[in-house]
């Protein structure tokens, strides 16, 4: 490797390595100087450097090549379409350091901070892997980060539960992934980078050789479906979101699912490409099922963030569709509704925490009366509830319009439409998903409830937040259009 | 006589399967995590018997192999630490009495 070399390849993960340099700048403050009343130190550090970070990716966004850069001997590949995952992952974790700065266990630990940085590092490798062991150990640097965090409040019962499920699921479908990964090694001689695979791959389903194949790419679906929470793959999900500490469960299920559909989509588009007819059928039927199932039992939940679970693994379920529709256009959606999906979900935390702080309850039910405590957040509910049901003008509309179109565009080789009848049911699920949402907003604005007229104070970083993302999602439901046109062009730069 | 590959392969399923059926029957919580380091194992197997058969000259299966090494140990450190942290709250970690979120 030459000097040169070296250089354009430390500039391609430069955002990474910031982070990093970040981390590891944290959790040295928080030993060097223990016992001391740090206050805030740790989260404002968090949120300068996620800020600079989202800078550097804008930057190198711009001035992307049209080629993709492969840098460290091809181990990562940098293009428009890992550079807007990063993004998503930035402003990620920026609004998640916003909403801990005043959660109860976690808001002055440097530790805290700090495992959510190399979280995101990971995902930003996960994001811009281009060879199955980069795929795997961007992987594992994500979840073994969240594991931690998932458990980090170690006097709460229900935290330490939390993680240890998250930990014995993650583990588990992690390395039946890892054993998918090893027979594909093994089926095209020895290969880890995806184009040789793919390459492979493309002789083996010319001579008809596919059944090792799907072996290995079912178990690799594990793992993924794992990580974007698709059902049968779910059963983690509402357990951890309900027992996690607020900001991370708001932080898996947006930064850790969009770092799992960014493998997802690279890896079945790319790599397992020459099988697309094999796979399609088996995803589409992985969709239909998670929306569906996701929907139904949301409905009869009565824990809010529990609630938001089940919701989640139905948002899973829309972007499956995405995926299926391969093609630019299928592509192009998921990376829209992904984008907007952060936005919202960690607006619908952020209140889910903030009413939690204020009632000392997380059911549904004692949300009453919210509208008249505090207008402005219940307010943000108001646009997070509609955009996840998908109503216009808010941005979950456009993620859902763009799904479904993708869908029922999709062509496959033989020239005839065979996803129309997901497209039907993803309509169908989200007039059910109406259902629940506005339950929700039901009993913030119509219930009445004890002590209603004691304004509720909310602290800074909870506001700008929530700000920051209504903001967001009001700009991308009537401004939809320079999104959708930057998914599009991060979606060509897929192939 | 030299071992033929297919061998290796069948000793690394196995393996893979006995650790399945130990994720998915054992109760204890170290238990099932025993159960997931039996199948990595089987996945080191898996690599390294494919990279010394299929492509020796090409040390990208023994890397693998010891990332995955590496990995397995880091998760096996976090995966104790979080099973101590439950065994301090609720002195059990049998994962049928693991149930607190379900109600």
């Amino acid at each position: 490797m030459t000097g040169e070399q070296l250089l354009q390849g430390l500039w391609a993960i430069l955002p990474e390595i910031v982070l990093l340099l970040l981390g590891i700048l944290v959790i040295t403050i928080d030993l060097i100087k223990p016992g001391q009343r740090k206050g805030r130190t740790f989260g404002a550090l968090t949120i300068g450097g996620a800020l600079v970070t989202t800078l550097i990716i804008i930057y190198q966004a711009i001035n992307q090549p049209p080629e993709p850069v492969l840098a460290f001997a091809g181990m990562v590949r940098i293009d428009l379409f890992v550079q807007m995952f990063r993004l998503m992952f930035s402003v990620a974790l920026l609004l998640a350091a916003l909403i801990s700065l005043d959660v109860k266990g976690v808001k002055t630990n440097g530790e805290f901070y700090g495992l959510l940085i190399f979280s995101t590092v990971g995902m930003g490798f996960m994001a811009a892997s281009n060879n199955i062991v980069m795929l795997y150990v961007g992987l594992e640097t994500t979840s073994i980060a969240l594991y931690m965090l998932a458990g980090f409040i170690r006097e709460s019962t229900v935290s330490t539960e939390a993680g240890m499920k998250y930990f014995l699921f993650g583990a588990f479908t992690s390395t039946i992934l890892l054993y998918g990964l090893s027979l594909l090694f093994g089926f095209t001689g020895g290969k880890t980078g995806y184009a040789e695979i793919a390459a492979t791959l493309q002789q083996l389903a010319a001579q008809q050789e596919t059944l090792p194949l799907m072996v290995a790419l079912v178990l690799i679906a594990v793992g993924f479906g794992f990580k974007v929470a698709a059902v049968p793959f779910h059963m983690w999900t509402p357990d951890v979101y309900e027992g996690s500490p607020t900001p991370i469960t708001a932080f898996i299920s947006v930064a850790s699912k969009a770092a799992g559909f960014a493998v997802f989509i690279r890896f079945f588009l790319i790599v397992f490409g020459p099988l697309q007819e094999q796979w399609i059928g088996f995803v589409a039927l992985l969709a239909a099922v998670t929306m569906t199932l996701g929907n139904l039992v949301a409905m009869q939940q009565r824990n809010f963030k529990r609630m938001l679970a089940y919701s989640s693994i139905a948002q899973a379920g829309y972007l499956l569709i995405g995926v299926t529709a391969v093609g630019e256009l299928g592509t192009a959606a998921v990376l829209f509704y992904l984008a907007t999906y952060v936005l919202t979900n960690i607006a619908a935390f952020a209140v889910a925490e903030i009413a939690t702080n204020a009632t000392g309850s997380e059911l549904i039910k004692d949300m009453a009366g919210l509208s008249r405590r505090a207008p402005g957040i219940a307010f943000a509910l108001l646009a997070a509830m509609l955009s996840l049901a998908g109503v216009p003008p808010l941005a979950g509309f456009f993620g859902k319009f763009y799904v479904f179109q993708a869908a029922i565009g999709y062509t496959n080789p033989t020239g005839q439409n065979s996803l129309v009848w997901l497209a039907i049911l993803g309509v169908l699920n989200s007039i059910v998903a109406l259902y629940y949402y506005l339950m929700v907003l039901k009993v913030t604005y119509v219930d009445r409830a004890e002590g209603e007229d004691v304004p509720l104070t909310t602290s800074g970083g909870f506001k700008l937040a929530l700000a920051t993302t209504v903001a967001g999602m009001i700009f991308f439901g009537i401004f939809a259009t320079p999104l959708y046109t930057l998914s599009t062009l991060a979606a060509q730069a897929v192939r | 006589m030299t071992i033929p590959l297919s061998w290796y392969l069948v000793v690394a399923a196995v393996l893979f399967c006995i650790g399945i059926y130990g994720v998915l029957a054992r109760r204890n919580a170290v238990g099932i995590l025993m159960g997931v380091e039996l199948m990595l194992n089987a996945v080191n197997i898996n690599l390294v018997a494919f990279w010394r058969y299929l492509n020796p000259t090409d040390a990208a299966g023994q890397v693998f192999a010891l990332f995955v090494l590496v990995v397995a140990a880091a998760e096996a450190v976090v995966g104790l630490a979080l099973i101590i942290s439950v065994y301090r709250n609720r002195t059990s970690i049998d994962a049928e009495n693991i149930n607190l979120l379900k109600q």
